[in-house]
């Protein structure tokens, strides 16, 4: 039918976009927080380093912030591009949705800019930090919004279906969907954790190659207490989407977790690979799936027995899904370590290799966000609108989507090089000695 | 008042503040690369960052505002414009992409050369003429119906004469609502040597 090469390429071109635009939506979502935490804190101690750690912060996430916007924009219009059928389904339920989104983040940028030019210009610093909160509140509304829309292609809700058509829309019945809490608090919670430690990540670096200054530790230091509570956040959040996936979506618990057979008191499959249907090299645990999914050791569990064939999600979610969990899990080892190590001050968290360990931090939260949005998308697969509308039926049939691929490719290259390249220069043209410096003329003095 | 007019009514508003807005910041990018060519850059790059560094981003929002809006309140716009519209409108999205990211780069990053100045130029003709040729295609003639899906039949799209006088017609609108707001713009901020340049401008344009 030769439809099957555009399908494949859309998602091809769906799957980059989208996975490049996250890195940048993430940090997006979690810095304002990240900012507003530093400026807080420095005005509560008077400490000009928060100060200072929020202005750098700040002058960097404008950057990510162009990048975010542009690639947001071009991932709301392959949506209806490359998946014309599902937008002419579903267009008008998630139209809602998608509007508020863009009303969120108009709200952002127009505080954005107040803010990035207002530095200084209060006598009251707390007036200044007053209009970061509308910008924090637009960036996290901009992550709900969106992954209600996501939440709604999961568990889709609030219309009749008549002859292939979506009537009597209730808005609110399809935006508040089973899916929405737990994915809407998960990506919220792990957008606020990877900020964190991608910042904590740059302090560690800077430790390593040579500057000392007290600036980084404490930037360090602050950025890990968040990620420690923003981890925790996470892995509780992360048990109730079990719960969540068992209830509404069994077929994506069971692909993800190797979940065969429907049976009680069923143990937890981590890791090991599939070998002709069997499961080889894998750690068991007992009972922890049944709690993972009912909070109750002898719960009964569907398993993959119980879907036909051609319903069931592909099987390699499971390596994406272990992924995540296990860097969620480390991060929030680690960052547990280095809060207790200081709090009791031994000093091996000081040391070279401790610090390399938290400069992968960062790059491996990124990696844990990128696995858990594959696994997301990919374990509802074959659906686009689950139960509803078939990922094939809902892709474009023109025959150009290949070149547009290539296109947007070259794109994103450009894009990401383009942003290391500026940020790089940006903070090596002006480190944090020399600013330190430059204020302490401009001030006459109060800051070391 | 029917959905439909009530839709109409919000999309046509929509469109018309992103028409505006992004003529001014398109104008605003041409001038500059033009007045880099002729020496005289000096005069104008004052008032015409001041105006753009504020507005850029919210410039994309009018546009993700009315497309989402023809989603939502036509939903089968989405099968007919999305099949066809996937090449001209990925162009529009990359060149759009590459201008607002790299106008954050030069403002922020202060990243910036002159051929990245001209490209920013030129780019501010080419997203209106690639977007315009969308009024072309829905005055309809352009799409066939094959086997059920649509198809845009670029041949007659591009020779038709239609296509180039919208194209022609809106980069000069552009240019001429883009020298007229940043002549106001510039009068309002006592910019008189600026004033004067641009006006020269709007005369050759009208």
């Amino acid at each position: 039918m030769g439809n099957e090469e555009a399908v494949f390429f859309s998602r091809i071109l769906t799957e980059l976009t989208l996975s490049f635009h996250i890195i940048y939506a993430t940090i997006g979502v979690g810095i304002p927080l990240m900012i507003m935490i530093a400026q807080w804190v420095g005005i509560k101690k008077n400490d000009e380093h928060y100060i200072l750690l929020a202005r750098r912060w700040a002058r960097g996430f404008v950057i990510t912030v162009a990048v975010g916007v542009v690639t947001g924009t071009a991932i709301g219009l392959q949506l209806s591009l490359l998946w014309p059928n599902f937008m002419e389904l579903a267009g008008n339920v998630i139209a809602l949705p998608l509007f508020m989104e863009t009303f969120a983040f108009f709200f952002e940028a127009i505080f954005l800019g107040i803010y990035l030019y207002t530095w200084d210009r209060f006598e009251n610093q707390k007036k200044h930090l007053l209009i970061l909160i509308p910008v924090a509140i637009g960036a996290s509304f901009s992550a709900v919004f969106i992954t209600i829309v996501n939440a709604f292609m999961n568990a889709p809700q609030g219309f009749d279906l008549v002859n292939g058509e979506l009537i009597n829309i209730n808005p609110l019945l399809a935006m508040f969907n089973p899916a929405m809490p737990t994915k809407v608090a998960h990506v919220v919670a792990t957008a606020y954790m990877t900020s964190a430690f991608v910042l904590a990540s740059i302090a560690a670096f800077r430790l390593l190659k040579g500057s000392n200054h007290v600036y980084h530790k404490k930037a360090l230091f602050l950025t890990l207490k968040l990620g420690l509570i923003f981890s925790i956040a996470t892995a509780i959040i992360g048990d109730f989407s079990g719960k969540y996936l068992a209830e509404y979506q069994p077929e994506k618990l069971a692909a993800a977790e190797w979940h065969f057979e429907t049976e009680e008191n069923a143990s937890l499959v981590m890791y090991g690979i599939l070998d002709d249907g069997e499961v080889k090299y894998a750690i068991k645990i007992p009972y922890a799936l049944s709690i993972l999914a009912h909070g109750n050791p002898f719960a009964e569990v569907k398993g993959l027995d119980q879907f036909p064939e051609d319903e069931v999600p592909p099987l390699y979610i499971h390596y994406l899904f272990d992924l995540m969990v296990t860097i969620g899990m480390s991060l929030m080892a680690i960052s547990a370590l280095y809060v207790f190590a200081t709090w009791r001050r031994w000093s091996f968290v000081q040391t070279k290799w401790f610090r390399w360990i938290l400069v992968a931090g960062g790059p491996l939260a990124m990696i844990a966000i990128e696995a858990g949005w594959w696994f997301a998308e990919v374990g509802r697969q074959p659906w686009v609108l689950r139960g509803i509308m078939r990922t094939e039926d809902a892709a474009t049939t023109s025959g150009q989507v290949d070149i547009m691929l290539a296109l947007f490719a070259g794109l994103y290259l450009i894009l990401g090089v383009g942003s290391v390249v500026v940020l790089r220069r940006m903070f090596k043209k002006n480190p944090v000695e020399q600013e330190i410096e430059d204020r302490r003329k401009e001030q006459g003095g109060d800051i070391t | 008042m029917t959905l439909e007019i009530i839709g109409i009514s919000v999309l046509w508003m929509f469109l018309f503040g992103y028409v505006i807005v992004a003529s001014i910041d398109f104008g605003a990018g041409f001038f500059n690369a033009y007045n880099t060519l002729t020496r005289r850059e000096h005069i104008l790059t004052n008032i015409i960052e001041r105006y753009l560094s504020p507005v850029w981003e919210v410039t994309n929002v009018f546009l993700v505002f009315f497309f989402v809006g023809v989603i939502g309140f036509f939903p089968k716009t989405a099968f007919y414009y999305g099949t066809t519209l996937l090449v001209p409108v990925s162009i529009a999205i990359v060149l759009l992409a590459i201008r607002g990211s790299y106008y954050a780069f030069a403002m922020y990053g202060s990243y910036g050369h002159k051929g990245y100045t001209f490209m920013y130029g030129i780019s501010g003709l080419f997203i209106p003429a690639s977007l315009s040729v969308v009024l072309t295609i829905s005055e309809g003639g352009f799409i066939s119906m094959i086997n059920d899906n649509p198809v845009l039949d670029y041949w007659a799209l591009f020779t038709s004469p239609l296509t180039w006088s919208i194209v022609v017609l809106s980069i000069t609108a552009l240019l001429y609502i883009s020298a007229v707001f940043l002549t106001w713009y510039a009068n309002k901020a006592g910019d008189s040597s600026a004033t004067e340049l641009l006006r020269r401008h709007h005369f050759r344009i009208a």
